[in-house]
């Protein structure tokens, strides 16, 4: 294991930029589909989900403090449960970097570039995924760092100039029913369930003792992020018409009053925020599967990920395809990524392993 | 060697990205459209007429700019007709030879005839191509809308600029107020939202000219100089609405309605009001604030609306032989601009609920988001115009201006 060290707040900023990415995603609108008005309640709830689940997460990562998931995983449940079970894991952070490279390059072509092909929009970014891959862990977190405050600050920048925000578009309050209030929650906690790269990342931490408190926090912010987005969203093109948008938070975005035509600059923040989610994703990826294959570099893992990626990122054929695999994937990734650290954090405590039992102190 | 080598390969692997792309488009390609006219044509088809700047000329000062002396004009008109409005602009690219750029298109003006007919053909393109932007002001024309473009402004250098302006003043004045692109698809997007309206831009003319709104056929440059002589005496206003009922026009309110409408609406900015004195003259009014709240309750299983107008401004002139307006003379006035901004709401009132049948204040709107059970209960269309509307205004002199006394009413009596 490579000896980085990094801050569990650069660990656990990093969902900011994440989270911010929604508005790049056609996926979003279901959020005004499903829920109309009262997307704003399981949206709430998902943050409520998001910090009970960082406490699972650091409940199972504080047990071997030394160790990714990779590592402890087959210890504790086998290695013929214990290995599928991660190689699950790192296939959804395979494929939610996949989605991101497919949902950034859609919004590029659509919004900005009608005529280039996807494809050459992905060999861009294979190039700079491949440079933040190599750049390893600390640095993408620290281009992070730098990111962040733009990302948050062009968030605060709309909201400031948007012209038409109108709080009667919020009533009535559950203008769609309670049945579209479930998949909000369930797509907006799967968005949030992402911070299960802690588990692989975990050893890594320079103060793992702040974890809890710094990653509850974080993970509340990106949940407000996402929910002021929303509400930004809905405050001022109403569920209906949002819905019927491709990139609603776009049209938000260009009917600001501060800046003249002022979404290319926004633009531009938030495919840096797409190039931090997907870079992020695929790292993940490349270095869970480089801890199960201790032998196997990082690196050369990354080099044959992002082409992979790519490749997987051009399946569907159309954009509304591609909106409904994302839809489908989202909606299973989250059960798979609850379950996993589930299992083996019930397994670990009753086979006492890890913490301060025996099993632990003997590694 | 090798590290020369490879930082070699990954500066030609960089220089592949920096040919361009596919997308780009060079400024000397690019045709800049100022303002778009869409007419119903006598066959059925969308004639769409645009102006491109010629910006050379309007460096120089043509078409009536403030220099006078420029020889060419700084627009270009231009009109196609074709089944759809993407046909028609693929038709307009093969001629004007550019590629038409829509960004800096401000004002997307439709003929009266074609917002009879419906306006939803025609947004899906505007709402759907990224070109267009959703701020684009939306307008409807009294006649054609080409024959808009065909004025020529006295003191701004390009149509586009002087509706610009007039939007502004119409909303200074409240005898209109702009609605954008965004503003029109809500209610036609959400069946809740009321009916649209859009602001209506009439030609004044001092002296007809001769064979106007009829001059360009399909794809045929419309001469500039003939178009100076015929059109120097029009000009353009913008006074009124258009009613739209979903995506049809279905009638027009003038400039008294639409300043009792916007009241109504709580959009009313500024404007003079000439309140009359019976048997003694008039005062005026002129306006600084304006709002309105809207109310609505549930009474027997119906809704019920109640709107005050909330509205003050200071005295700008009167005639009335009157040396000093005293409290009581104010209170008096007071009295009597609440009488007459109530008369004119109720008017407008009655033509919108009786005449027009459209929910152009939004009360529908705001039924359904406080009781929408009790909304979708009824059939608003039906409902609207006869629902009990209340209606209470407050209307105040605040000040008199640099005067508290008439010193020439005291020497010059009125007769």
């Amino acid at each position: 294991m490579n000896q980085q060290q990094i801050t569990t707040r650069q660990a656990f900023l990093i969902m900011i930029s994440v989270l911010s990415t929604s508005v790049l995603q056609p996926s979003f609108r279901n959020f005004l589909r499903w829920a109309g008005n009262g997307g704003w309640l399981p949206l709430t709830l998902a943050i409520v989900f998001g910090v009970a689940y960082v406490w699972l997460l650091l409940s199972l990562a504080k047990r071997f403090p030394k160790q990714s998931v990779a590592e402890y995983s087959s210890r504790v449940l086998g290695p013929i449960v214990g290995y599928p079970l991660v190689v699950l894991l790192v296939a959804t952070f395979f494929l939610r970097g996949a989605f991101a490279l497919r949902n950034m390059s859609e919004f590029f072509v659509a919004a900005i570039l009608p005529e280039t092909p996807i494809s050459a929009v992905l060999i861009v970014m294979i190039v700079l995924v491949t440079y933040a891959i190599w750049s390893e862990l600390e640095g993408i977190v620290r281009f992070n760092e730098l990111a962040t405050p733009l990302i948050i600050g062009s968030f605060i920048l709309v909201f400031i100039g948007t012209t038409r925000l109108s709080i009667w578009n919020l009533l009535p309050v559950l203008n769609k029913g309670m049945h579209g209030l479930l998949p909000v929650f369930q797509s907006a906690s799967s968005d949030l369930a992402i911070v299960s790269y802690i588990l692989f990342i975990h050893p890594y931490l320079v103060d793992p003792q702040n974890a809890a408190r710094v990653g509850s926090r974080h993970i509340v912010n990106a949940g407000l992020l996402l929910l002021f987005i929303y509400m930004n969203t809905v405050l001022s093109l109403g569920s209906h018409i949002g819905a019927a948008l491709t990139w609603p938070y776009l049209v938000v975005t260009e009917n600001i009053w501060l800046v003249e035509r002022g979404e290319a600059l926004f633009m531009v923040i938030w495919t840096l925020a797409a190039f931090i989610k997907t870079s992020f994703c695929l790292y993940t990826a490349a270095l869970g599967i480089s801890q199960l294959i201790p032998k196997v570099s990082l690196k050369w893992v990354g080099i044959v990920l992002i082409p992979l990626a790519s490749y997987l990122a051009l399946i569907p054929d159309d954009l509304p395809s591609a909106v409904a695999a994302y839809v489908l994937f989202n909606k299973y990734t989250l059960f798979i990524e609850l379950a996993i650290p589930m299992v083996i954090l019930l397994f670990a405590i009753l086979r006492r392993m890890g913490g301060n039992s025996r099993e632990q102190t003997s590694n | 060697m090798s590290k020369r080598l490879t930082s070699l390969v990954i500066l030609l692997l960089c220089s592949l990205l920096l040919t361009g792309c596919w997308s780009r488009r060079e400024i000397e390609n690019l045709g800049f459209a100022t303002l778009v006219a869409l007419d119903r044509a006598v066959d059925g088809q969308i004639e769409l007429s645009a102006q491109f700047a010629i910006t050379a000329a309007i460096g120089e000062g043509g078409m009536g700019g403030s220099g006078g002396g420029g020889s060419e004009a700084p627009v270009w008109t231009v009109s196609c007709k074709a089944d759809n409005l993407a046909a028609a602009i693929e038709q307009m690219r093969t001629f004007i030879g550019k590629y038409p750029f829509w960004a800096h298109t401000r004002v997307i003006i439709i003929g009266e005839d074609l917002a009879r007919n419906g306006i939803s053909p025609i947004l899906d393109y505007f709402i759907r191509s990224r070109d267009f932007r959703f701020s684009s002001w939306m307008m409807v024309s009294e006649g054609s809308a080409k024959s808009l473009l065909e004025v020529v402004p006295k003191l701004s250098k390009l149509p586009a600029e002087l509706i610009v302006e007039l939007n502004r003043v119409a909303q200074e004045t409240s005898v209109s107020s702009s609605r954008s692109l965004l503003d029109l698809l809500q209610p036609l997007v959400e069946e809740q939202a009321g009916e649209p309206i859009l602001p209506l831009l009439v030609t004044q003319t001092a002296t007809e000219a001769p064979g106007s709104g009829s001059g360009v056929s399909q794809g045929e440059e419309v001469p500039e100089q003939s178009l100076e002589q015929n059109n120097e005496a029009k000009s353009l206003a913008m006074v009124g609405f258009a009613v739209f009922h979903g995506d049809k026009m279905i009638g027009k309110l003038n400039a008294t309605d639409s300043r009792a409408l916007l009241w109504l609406r709580g959009e009313s900015k500024r404007g003079n009001l000439v309140v009359e004195v019976p048997g003694r003259g008039y005062v005026v009014q002129g306006q600084i604030y304006a709002r309105r709240t809207l109310q609505v309750s549930q009474v027997d299983g119906k809704p019920r609306a109640k709107i005050t107008i909330y509205q003050d401004g200071d005295l700008v002139e009167h005639n009335l032989n009157q040396v000093e307006l005293d409290s009581a003379a104010i209170k008096e006035l007071d009295g009597l601009l609440k009488a007459h901004i109530q008369t004119d709401v109720e008017a407008t009132l009655q033509k919108i609920q009786k005449e027009l049948q459209a929910d152009v204040i939004g009360i529908g709107n705001r039924v359904y988001r406080l009781y929408p059970e009790l909304f979708n209960s009824l059939n608003w269309q039906e409902y609207f115009p006869t629902m009990p509307i209340e209606l209470e205004v407050h209307a105040d002199f605040r000040r008199t201006g640099e005067l508290l006394q008439s010193p020439l009413t005291k020497k010059f009596p009125l007769r």
